[in-house]
């Protein structure tokens, strides 16, 4: 027990840096922290599909819509409060999204499968612009969400909603870092590596693969339904490829298939957007493109987790083994 | 009856005939080794042993049950296993990943981390380090960090694990040193008498010691089956595999 709580003080430090966090950032800052890690937790989600299963998806941010919208329209049009009920039905609505995903999209292989999950999320993106359902005002959104109930008084302000998000991500990420370290993890990885070789030690390639796209889809609609709570709205620009992409992209910065790299990634990412935005709005894009540039030429020459704390800390590694051994 | 039952088995690529009308049967604990020139189907029929590639025509017999269209997964589990060349290892699973996958036989789908079954695995995967020495850095190495021949002991280690009814090896010699081959046979041999095994080769020396039987395929077609004293007498044999080379030895 003990040893378990000595192995767990990092992670249980950085949840007790975040409930103390308000107490040092104004109400502007506290909003960029939680956007910040509801992004974090989405590119984690990503990266049990994307790095652990090999799953290269262009389409979970529609996953994640899937999430938002239907936690935001059981709020917005038929007055659903409940935290419980809008997160449940967030996730089953999410869960079925990324089953059909995976019928659908697992037929192709490789190339056509990126191809097909980014005409998926295209068509959800459709979908939220065209169906009058999905828009609750002339802003073709879903808006007017807020903070919803958790069954006893809380009085939401930046700073509640800050801690608040610090501990359903928290528990998110325990449940995401459960399933990579589970068998079912390693067996993801091992359909990443070697279908064929997995199929001859008796997986069944094809359904670890739905599991995959599965678990990472719904894990995507809790931060998708996080996001509109936090937002107070959920737009077709949030389900779009371009919002995907983004997503792909804090996978591979912060180090697809590690432990947190993603996490980290769609953290910084996300400060990145603010910052880059907040210097210069017009030019925000344009340095967001560069990264995208940058990072896909450092995929060219690091197939994986090119970029990102697991190539710094690999070269720290090294450079201390070599150190080591030279001593 | 049988353990393995080839009957008028074929493959078809468009119009070439990778492997055309072979039929053999095999017994428990038997030892096959298959020869033949590049391009005579000895891979395709290995293939369509393993489950990779389905027959054209024909049937697979495993037990008294007809395999021809089971896929690879189900194979597994009713009891043929196959090694295949380095290449395919997981190069970014450590040696105890490698083992581990393939030691789990239950609980695959356990989203939980520590399931009760996990120490009979972490059991199994030690006693695989140990037997198979690749207990070198407590199988923490990645694949592209060991020698050729600990990679092969892997590879071998892996196809056994599950102690199969059928063994396919494909190519189990290449790059290892004569006292390598002997060692990786004596290990499989420790296995069980009941494992049946065929294997793919091109070194003679190693075929004639190590099989009961050899088929030779040629052409697509398997052109001899008899045993090691027989093969080397064969006439048609001599002229489309041995050839000159071994004339000349």
């Amino acid at each position: 027990m003990m040893r378990t709580v000595i192995r767990r003080l990092p992670v249980i430090a950085v949840i007790a840096i975040g409930l103390w966090l308000p107490y040092a950032l104004d109400s502007q800052q506290e909003s960029l922290v939680t956007r910040a890690l509801i992004f974090g937790l989405m590119a984690a989600s990503l990266d049990i599909a994307y790095g652990q299963a090999g799953l290269y998806s262009l389409g979970h941010a529609a996953l994640a819509g899937v999430g938002g919208y239907t936690a935001g329209l059981l709020m917005v049009r038929y007055d659903v409060q409940s935290f419980w009920i809008l997160v449940g039905a967030a996730l089953a609505a999410s869960a079925v999204a990324s089953l059909i995903f995976a019928l659908i999209s697992l037929r192709a292989r490789v190339l056509y499968f990126i191809l097909v999950t980014l005409a998926l999320g295209q068509m959800v993106s459709n979908l939220a612009q065209q169906w009058d359902f999905l828009k609750t005002s002339q802003a073709e959104a879903v808006t007017g969400i807020v903070m919803p109930d958790l069954g006893f008084t809380m009085a939401w302000n930046p700073a509640t909603t800050l801690q608040f998000v610090v501990v359903v991500v928290a528990v998110a990420m325990i449940v995401i870092q459960r399933i990579i370290g589970s068998p079912l993890g390693l067996a993801f990885r091992g359909t990443r590596e070697n279908e064929v070789r997995m199929e001859a030690l008796g997986y069944h390639v094809w359904r670890y693969r739905v599991a995959a796209l599965a678990a990472s889809g719904t894990m995507c609609g809790l931060a998708g339904a996080l996001f509109a709570f936090h937002s107070g709205l959920i737009s077709p620009t949030n389900v779009g490829v371009a919002a995907s992409g983004v997503l792909v992209l804090m996978v591979i910065i912060g180090g697809s298939g590690t432990r947190y790299g993603a996490f980290v990634g769609g953290i910084l990412v996300t400060f990145l957007q603010f910052y880059a935005a907040d210097w210069s709005l017009e030019r925000a894009p344009l340095i967001i493109g560069t990264l995208f540039i940058v990072t896909a030429l450092l995929i060219r020459f690091r197939p994986r987790a090119a970029a990102g704390f697991k190539a710094v800390f690999d070269a720290v590694t090294r450079r201390k083994q070599a150190a080591h051994v030279a001593a | 009856m049988s353990l393995l039952e080839i009957d008028a088995v074929s493959r078809r690529y468009g119009g070439v005939h990778a492997v055309e009308d072979v039929s053999f049967t095999m017994e428990p604990g038997e030892w096959i080794g298959m020869i033949g020139p590049n391009g005579a189907g000895k891979s395709t029929l290995f293939n369509i042993l393993g489950g990779q590639v389905a027959p054209s025509s024909g049937h697979v017999r495993f037990d008294g049950a007809d395999i021809s269209r089971m896929s690879s997964h189900r194979r597994f589990h009713s009891g043929i296993s196959r090694s295949f060349q380095i290449s395919s290892l997981f190069p970014e699973l450590t040696v105890r990943e490698h083992l581990t996958l393939a030691c789990r036989t239950k609980h695959r789908w356990s989203a939980v981390r520590r399931w009760r079954g996990d120490a009979e695995v972490d059991r199994a995967v030690d006693d695989l380090l140990d037997r198979w020495d690749l207990g070198r850095a407590d199988g923490r190495e990645l694949p592209a960090q060991m020698s050729y021949g600990a990679q092969r002991r892997l590879e071998l280690a892996i196809a056994t694990s599950s102690r199969p009814k059928l063994l396919l090896l494909d190519e189990p010699n290449v790059g290892l040193t004569r006292e390598e081959c002997n060692d990786l046979r004596d290990r499989v041999h420790d296995l069980g008498q009941g494992t049946a095994v065929i294997f793919v080769a091109h070194d003679m020396d190693m075929v004639m010691s190590w099989s009961h039987r050899i088929l030779v395929m040629h052409q697509g077609r398997l052109v001899a089956d008899d045993d090691p004293s027989a093969i080397m007498k064969n006439k048609f044999v001599e002229e489309v595999y041995l050839g000159a080379e071994h004339v000349a030895v």
